[in-house]
């Protein structure tokens, strides 16, 4: 039916687990804590206030800064090369991505890794590069790389999709994730 | 000025809380309202103690995890997400009390919770591969004489100098505890708590004593709700250990910041000495543990 063939590299990875930071709405709330913080700092500095005080401001737009933009990246990057690591021997692994009538089959370096049933799935989300396919519990999905299908291609599937299982919503993926 | 800066405090604390909050009340009311008072008493009492004991610098992990046990009022399998997120939220209190109560320079500060964060997500990956039972062994025994050493400085005995008073570092003092401080973020990727070696590092570097503990509680509230967020998604918590971890985390923490801040230097620093003697005993411990068992 349809397979899809990548190799999971570290940018990849990245692309996929890491949202942009200015899409998510709480980094303008970092932005105001940074903001507040950097003022406080720097005000208390001036006033010649205790350090205790230029401390909360330095703590504050640390936070702020680290939460806010650096966060996420640094957590998937590190998940990345901590999973190569562990279980590739350091190496970049291939992951092949089997469609079928009856569920879906996800192969590890040629290995069989897991089966998704399509009942499991809960939304089909379409990004500029690549498809998403959510599992009930939200955190597991099935990536689909659009330049990566080796028998099918991209707007077949979408279309196979939207006809076979239209009981799995179909909508755009969340604007920070849309690479 | 001030106040604003402790709302904007409150915000980031609450920050955290929401994922929580929602998440309970979304998927997990059931549970909370079925709780039983046993379960409750056990959820506070865990809390208060761990997280007195954690502010202390003894960490609270191995503590709490004792207590679920003794109480067998959890499931082992939501032990690591109840520990991480209920003790989140105690010690970002941690971090804001003591960041407000205690002078240090904030430059200082900055460069030691930037060096955490690069030490825990920079060098993950080569860490794992580290043996743990020989850092065990090399951590415990390392710590004893450096508690030694404190001990003398405190009681002005022998040639280690008087026990420091600065209130931040620069020069090859910063450097050096900047790395240490990237090998102890590092280290804690594979279990090894933070605490008492940045402690041990920031005195023998000069620090004063009361100014080490925003800088280990920083760094730690820093890295900590990495991993939160993942248990959060991923239900693996129990709903009233975490809530009760939370709450009676946070008093415990403040006794133990009254016992702290209102404790004279010279006990403090003994205090110190014997959470490290406590640390090494542990790791040395752990290491004989696994050793036993056959595990490197």
């Amino acid at each position: 039916m349809f397979v899809n063939e990548y190799v999971m590299t570290r940018k990849r990875y990245d692309k996929w687990a890491a949202p942009k930071f200015w899409r998510l709405p709480i980094f303008y709330v970092y932005c105001i804590i940074f903001a507040a913080g950097t003022f406080g700092w720097i005000y208390f500095h001036h006033v010649g206030a205790s350090l205790r005080w230029q401390s909360v401001g330095a703590t504050l737009s640390f936070i702020a800064l680290y939460r806010g933009v650096f966060f996420k990246w640094m957590h998937a990057d590190k998940t990345f090369r901590v999973t190569r690591a562990q279980y590739f021997n350091g190496k970049d692994w291939t992951c092949k991505v089997m469609i079928r009538e009856k569920d879906i089959a996800l192969f590890i370096n040629n290995k069989i890794n897991n089966h998704v049933n399509w009942e499991d799935l809960t939304k089909f989300e379409e990004a500029k590069t690549y498809y998403k396919l959510t599992s009930k519990d939200q955190i597991e999905g099935v990536m689909l790389d659009k330049d990566s299908f080796t028998e099918g291609d991209s707007s077949s599937f979408k279309q196979w999709m939207l006809e076979q299982h239209p009981e799995i919503k179909y909508g755009p993926i969340d604007p920070a994730f849309d690479k | 000025m001030l106040l604003a800066i402790q709302i904007l405090l409150g915000v980031l604390f609450a920050g955290t809380g929401i994922g929580l909050v929602v998440d309970i009340g979304k998927n997990r009311m059931d549970e909370l309202k079925g709780s039983t008072g046993k379960q409750w008493g056990s959820a506070f009492a865990v809390g208060i103690i761990a997280n007195f004991l954690d502010t202390l610098g003894c960490g609270s992990y191995a503590p709490s995890t004792f207590m679920y046990k003794l109480f067998n009022q959890i499931d082992d399998i939501n032990i690591p997400g109840t520990l991480n997120v209920g003790d989140t939220f105690p010690v970002i209190f941690e971090a804001f009390i003591f960041t407000t109560s205690v002078e240090c320079d904030p430059i200082f500060l900055w460069v030691m919770y930037i060096c955490a964060a690069v030490g825990s997500f920079g060098f993950a990956s080569i860490v794992t591969k580290w043996p743990r039972n020989k850092i065990r062994i090399a951590l415990g025994t390392i710590m004893i004489p450096l508690a030694a050493i404190m001990l003398c400085k405190n009681l002005g005995v022998g040639p280690f100098g008087i026990v420091g008073t600065a209130t931040g570092l620069s020069g090859w003092k910063l450097i050096v505890a900047a790395a240490l401080n990237i090998l102890w973020g590092a280290l804690m990727d594979i279990g090894f708590g933070l605490y008492a070696p940045c402690m041990a590092t920031c005195l023998l570097l000069g620090v004063d004593a009361a100014t080490c503990f925003p800088v280990f509680m920083g760094s730690c509230a820093c890295l900590m709700p990495a991993c939160s967020i993942e248990f959060i998604k991923s239900h693996r918590y129990d709903v009233p250990h975490t809530v009760g971890n939370a709450l009676g985390g946070c008093i415990g923490v403040f006794i133990a910041w009254k016992v702290v801040t209102g404790l004279p230097m010279f006990w403090l620093i003994n205090l110190i000495c014997i959470v490290l003697l406590w640390t090494s005993y542990t790791l040395l411990s752990a290491a004989k543990k696994d050793k036993a068992k056959g595990i490197a």
